[in-house]
């Protein structure tokens, strides 16, 4: 009976692909490409009776972080690239799905989620039933350099190897692809986040100079290297004097930030150099031939690809769309079901 | 007499379910053998479950490490080279083990004494082996496979190990069985033994596997000389107590990894049968010629064979008998020059083994 329900709804649904990443989620819709691209955020409110109760999600939620007042907190539910909370990330699937539909009734959507490649059974349950709470019909993990690399257009399906190097907010994800399937993957919990936090510690311990998370991001983007250009950028950071305790401007050039970046960019570049090693010498050929790809936010890290290029010595290229690859990837495969069927993993 | 010792090498990529039902039954139906288990830069995961494997074994054990994937061929060598004990085993992980596999194996290979021997595989990916003559137990053969292969030690010591720069798979075999045949070691198939085996890794584009392939075999040609497939007709009136000398020198072709077909008229073929000669190499095939138009069932089977082998060379099995319908057909004497060998006889202690 319940299923009858459930193929009826499922007429009034389109079916969904969602990128739920640590910094930000996307939703595919079906036909339709990206309709929403958000910050994972929540802001809930703490009730006189201990109960949680989720006052905005997404962007708006992102603007109140650090800016609450003590009852109403912004959580960030996905952390490291896995659910942290539960009951908050089921809250925030359910509000992106309604929103995707435009009402809260008679919908159940099919919906294919993307995950990290190395998340444990737990993990995978969580993030599943998650989805199932927040009205899926039925749910379909793909892992994220799987996804990535179809939103970048490799030919997955062919004997050739694929690299894919997918840097999200929480993790990133290097992955040989062959045939549908991983065949070697390595997942360090270092991404953009952790770039983010290295900023702060550097200004921090470097100029007495305490910025906020949303600061150490815009100087990642506007002038954080991996690798030294042909010209160093400046730009001004504000921020509290820690000695002084009163607002102070400095100005900080790409020299220094590729210098609190120098931690992270190595993980990454160890994380893409333990995976070239450990892959067999037939398919590294192929990789030396069609070279490395880079997907996800970490992507756009200005130089980061001449870097990977001089350590590997492997033609490296950034996706056309990096932010959006692995929910385009993981959209594309909704139009093709027994590709789906290939490359989605069980829980 | 004291029974041989024998090493079971394994060169593991990760695939930890594979890996571990092949360890696991190797470790039931083998108990007296050495396992040596060659890691080939596998994963954290898999590196803790095969150092948990082998731990427990103690001198019945060995685990090698490479910190970096090398290669199959590349492993298996550095396995063999750990490898003293009489006959080393090269198992890979999509093959699962039997109850006596491995008394059949060595068994084959102390009776026919021969270098190399290999079993049967059976599953819908095994490897693609030539099929034994109706009632052998065992064949010399040139093609054997990597998923199961029993390797003498002192024919190592002789011939080496495989060639890292060949493709690891049907050229490179094909180069190590010839080299020791080159040394006087037999590579035999026994037909008792039949391991389960499930598809194994093949990795790369086909563009690189058809490039490599292609090198390969340059480099062999280069190396052995080229390998042609021969086709040999004795006549109507030639008996097979006469043509032994002939079959030593086409058995020792057959051996540098040449291929022949003997087209036999119908008393010719049940005698040859009785010698046992369709039984001797997988390279040499006995075809029957039928009784009735046989001109015409002879140049339909030749016509056959060209289509399968456009490379193929007709062969007059007697001076004096001509190849009908073909002129251009090469004597004995050419061929055996061309193949650089001379007649002899089936050595006594193979002819032993034979049905």
């Amino acid at each position: 009976m319940l299923k009858m329900f459930d193929y009826l709804f499922g007429f009034f649904s389109n079916d969904l692909a969602i990128d739920l990443g640590t910094a930000n989620t996307l939703v595919y819709l079906k036909g339709k490409g990206i309709v929403v691209r958000e910050p994972s955020v929540v802001a809930v409110q703490k009730m006189p009776n201990g109960q949680q109760k989720v006052l905005k999600v997404g962007m708006e939620a992102k603007q109140m972080l650090g800016r609450t007042p003590g009852s109403i907190t912004a959580i960030r539910p996905m952390k490291d690239g896995v659910i942290a909370d539960f009951d908050i990330t089921e809250e925030m699937l359910r509000y992106f799905i309604h929103k995707v539909h435009n009402r809260k009734t008679l919908v159940r959507p099919r919906i294919v989620i993307c995950v990290p490649s190395g998340i444990t059974q737990v993990e995978k349950r969580a993030v599943k039933e998650s989805a199932e709470s927040a009205g899926a019909r039925e749910v379909y993990l793909i892992e994220e350099p799987m996804a990535a690399a179809i939103g970048a257009g490799l030919p997955i399906i062919e004997a050739s190897g694929n690299m894919i190097v997918d840097i999200g907010g929480g993790t990133t994800e290097v992955a040989v692809i062959s045939l549908a399937g991983i065949v070697y993957a390595q997942s360090t919990r270092m991404g953009g986040d952790k770039m983010d936090e290295a900023i702060v510690q550097y200004i921090r311990k470097k100029y007495n100079l305490q910025i906020g998370e949303r600061w150490a991001e815009k100087i990642k983007i506007e002038i954080g290297e991996a690798y030294p250009g042909p010209e160093t950028l400046e730009m001004e950071v504000k921020g509290r004097d820690l000695v002084s305790g009163i607002p102070k401007t400095i100005k900080v050039n790409s020299d220094e930030i590729r210098d609190a970046l120098k931690e992270a960019v190595n993980a990454i570049v160890d994380t893409v150099r333990i995976c070239l090693e450990k892959t067999p010498p037939e398919l590294a050929a192929d990789i030396v031939d069609q070279g490395i790809f880079l997907a996800g936010g970490g992507a756009l890290l200005r130089n980061l690809d001449l870097l990977l290029r001089e350590v590997t010595k492997v033609p490296v290229l950034i996706a056309e769309n990096p932010l959006d690859c692995v929910c385009l990837g993981s959209g594309l495969v909704l139009d093709e079901l027994d590709l789906l069927r290939r490359v989605a993993i069980s829980s | 007499m004291t029974s041989p010792t024998i090493d079971i090498l394994v060169p593991v990529w990760n695939n930890p379910f594979e890996t571990r039902a092949c360890l696991a039954a190797i470790l039931i139906h083998s108990p007296a053998a050495r396992l040596i288990i060659v890691d080939n830069g596998s994963s954290r995961d898999m590196e803790l479950m095969l150092e948990e494997f082998s731990e427990p074994l103690g001198e019945q054990g060995l685990f090698i490490k490479s910190d970096r994937n090398i290669g199959l061929v590349a492993a298996i060598n550095m396995g063999l080279s750990r490898s003293d004990s009489d006959y080393t085993v090269i198992v890979l992980p999509h093959v699962v083990v039997q109850d006596g596999w491995l008394e059949l194996l060595v068994g084959m290979a102390e009776t026919a004494a021969a270098g190399i021997v290999s079993p049967l595989f059976s599953g819908p990916d095994a490897p693609n082996l030539p099929e034994l003559a109706p009632g052998c137990t065992m064949m010399e053969t040139c093609t054997v496979s990597f998923s199961t292969l029993l390797l003498r030690t002192e024919m190592r010591m002789v011939s080496g190990t495989f060639d890292e720069r060949l493709d690891g798979n049907e050229w490179c075999l094909k180069e190590y069985v010839r080299r020791v045949a080159a040394h006087g070691y037999r590579t035999c198939i026994s037909g008792r033994l039949c391991l389960s085996c499930s598809s194994g890794q093949q990795f790369g584009s086909m563009r690189r596997r058809s490039e490599m392939i292609q090198n390969s075999r340059s480099a062999y040609i280069s190396r052995w000389g080229i390998v042609r497939h021969y086709c040999v007709y004795f006549g109507t009136e030639a008996k097979a107590e006469t043509v032994g000398d002939t079959i030593a020198a086409i058995l020792d072709g057959a051996r540098q990894g040449h291929r022949f077909t003997l087209l036999l008229h119908r008393r010719q073929y049940a005698n040859f049968r009785k010698m046992g000669w369709n039984g001797l190499h997988t390279g040499i095939a006995l075809c029957r010629i039928s009784i009735l138009f046989p001109r015409q069932d002879l140049r339909r089977k030749l016509s056959a064979l060209r289509n399968t082998s456009p490379d193929l060379l007709a062969v007059r099995g007697s001076a004096e008998v001509p190849f009908p319908g073909i002129d251009t057909a090469i004597s004995l004497d050419e061929l055996l020059g061309a193949i650089g060998v001379h007649t002899g006889t089936i050595p006594g202690q193979f002819q032993e083994a034979l049905p």
